[in-house]
């Protein structure tokens, strides 16, 4: 049974000096490794998509390698993928804990979820366009990128809405491990001291983030989605 | 212009995945080519040979006077700069505008700003499109679609144009504005057109010559009124006409009728001459691109028959008597 206790709970006196820290820390860990995440996605989607059975330079090897590395970092745990890497993470960052040295592993475990998210929306497109492109004498390069990407651009849109969201819940996650940010703050301070309020209070400031993080994702497509749509 | 010359084409090496089986054609400058067939024939796969999207086993293709089987992959782009293609479902970028998907080869060439926004406007306004400059392909309409994939195909200025079953997803009125369109281009800029179809309306309007695929090989191939006349057994399997029933001590004659032929009163000549009873079994005058011609067929009594056919030989008219053997010979 839920039960928020208004006059024990230290929600009001925390919001400031520990809350409010900790939705920056959540919002740059999740930043900075989606980004890192687009870069290396892009270019691990980019690779699979050329080398793909029917892509436009087949190469089984590097297809099959590069798909068993994909899809074996995305059968980790983002929690179990923290612990396992931690020495690569120290050898990057210099420690293995805080919030810089979470982003390492997210990243890690959100490029594959990115790449394959891009490489699915980009098998989507009309395989005849590839035809006509290559008909007029585009390059693979050219056809990547002015052929697939703008074509498959409000796909890829909704993938990495969904990716972000997915990703969300993983920065809290990682705060159990000692990245800090909202996921420690609801553990520590919430969770483990029976003050409920303030734990449901940082639910509540997730969900928040999801909306927007969602909206935006939303805003996003719409505006891609637009281009060509005849039902404007 | 295009010369192919014993061309095969298998997918892996077994006998049975072979494609293409020793083809053969030659497709002059400025010709309008048809190449028909039923689907899965290996038409299309036939075109994709002509600008190097497919490769092929063995054999010849000679295209501008390039050898295409020995180009490397950069020499291939720059060659198929000369070669445009357009597709049955027009393979339009649907979020681009006309306007981008137009000067999308010009980009990839790296054509200045000035030259792409001339040179699409020219085609644009060539293919009465210069209003929907901005407009995306979901807000045009099949036949307009297949406008801008015709004027992407020609910013290049390619001297051949491939098309693979370029009007078989459009309604009949607006096929026959695109194949307006395409012969009047074909005039205009001295372009060679290679169309792919499986429709028999499409290569009566529009081509000169034309060639017959099934199985993966040739089976006729000449002027489109020399293979009407011929009545080969490869077209009448394409267009699936019934034999004609040969009545009763009558012999029947089939007697072609060339465009040259068609003003004079051939057959109430014949019968005030000869005064043989005929009967008309069948007939049909086809009307082509420039062209009417067609087979009659006639059947008269059988004592009647070398009188009719030297009269009509004599007057340098093709007449054969029919039977069903007559069906099965080829031209080639």
């Amino acid at each position: 049974m839920i039960h928020l206790d208004f006059a024990t709970t230290r929600l009001f006196e925390y919001m400031p000096k520990i809350i409010l820290p900790a939705v920056g820390a959540t919002v740059r860990m999740l930043f900075f490794s989606m980004i890192l995440g687009l870069i290396i996605g892009i270019l691990v989607a980019i690779i699979l998509v050329l080398t793909s059975p029917h892509g436009l330079k087949p190469n089984p090897k590097v297809y099959k390698v590069l798909g068993f590395v994909v899809n074996m970092i995305r059968a980790f745990p983002v929690i179990i993928l923290i612990v396992a890497i931690s020495p690569l993470t120290r050898a990057i960052v210099g420690t293995s804990i805080g919030e810089k040295a979470a982003i390492v592993p997210l990243t890690l475990s959100a490029f594959p979820v990115i790449a394959r998210y891009i490489e699915a929306s980009i098998l989507e497109v009309d395989s005849n366009l590839i035809l006509a492109a290559r008909s007029f004498g585009a390059s693979d390069w050219q056809i990547i990128f002015r052929v697939l990407f703008p074509e498959a651009m409000p796909s890829i849109v909704s993938g990495l809405t969904t990716t972000t969201i997915l990703f969300l819940g993983a920065t809290t996650l990682a705060g159990a491990v000692g990245a800090g940010g909202l996921g420690a703050v609801a553990l520590t301070y919430g969770y483990q001291r029976f003050d409920d309020a303030m734990m449901y209070a940082i639910v509540l400031i997730l969900f928040v983030m999801v909306l927007v993080i969602q909206g935006g994702g939303e805003f996003i497509y719409r505006k891609q989605k637009e281009k060509g749509d005849v039902s404007k | 212009m295009i010369q192919v010359q014993n061309l095969y084409k298998s997918y892996g090496s077994a006998e049975q995945n072979m494609v293409l089986k020793d083809i053969s054609l030659d497709i002059q400058k400025g010709d309008i080519f048809g190449i028909i067939g039923q689907s899965g024939v290996g038409k299309s796969t036939l075109l994709r040979c002509i600008n190097g999207l497919e490769g092929f086993d063995r054999g010849r293709l000679m295209v501008n006077g390039q050898d295409v089987f020995r180009l490397s992959d950069d020499t291939l782009r720059h060659f198929r700069k000369n070669i445009g293609m357009i597709f049955q479902n027009f393979a339009l970028l649907s979020r681009k505008t006309v306007f981008e998907n137009v000067v999308l080869p010009m980009q990839c060439w790296e054509y200045s700003k000035s030259r792409k926004n001339s040179i699409a406007k020219e085609l644009l306004s060539l293919v009465g499109l210069e209003d929907k400059i901005h407009a995306y392909p979901n807000e045009l309409s099949g036949g307009q679609k297949q406008r801008v994939a015709i004027a992407r195909a020609l910013t290049l200025e390619p001297k051949i144009l491939l098309c693979d079953e370029a009007t078989s997803s459009l309604d009949p009125g607006m096929t026959q504005s695109i194949l307006d369109l395409l012969r009047s281009i074909n005039k205009k800029l001295g372009l060679t057109i290679v169309f792919v179809t499986h429709e028999m309306d499409v290569i009566k309007f529009i081509c000169d010559k034309m060639a017959i695929i099934a199985g993966g090989k040739i089976e006729v191939s000449g002027s489109v009124e020399s293979v009407f006349l011929q009545e080969p057994k490869a077209l009448i399997e394409l267009v699936g006409q019934r034999p004609i029933e040969i009545p009763q001590g009558k012999a029947v004659i089939r007697l072609s009728v060339k465009n040259e032929n068609i003003a004079v009163p051939f057959l109430y000549e014949m019968a005030g001459e000869l005064k043989v009873p005929f009967s008309i079994l069948s007939a049909g005058i086809e009307r082509t691109n420039r062209k009417r011609f067609g087979n009659i067929f006639l059947a008269v009594p059988e004592n009647d028959l070398q009188k009719v056919l030297t009269f009509f030989n004599d007057r340098m008219m093709t007449c054969v008597q029919y039977n069903d053997s007559t069906a099965e010979r080829s031209i080639c």
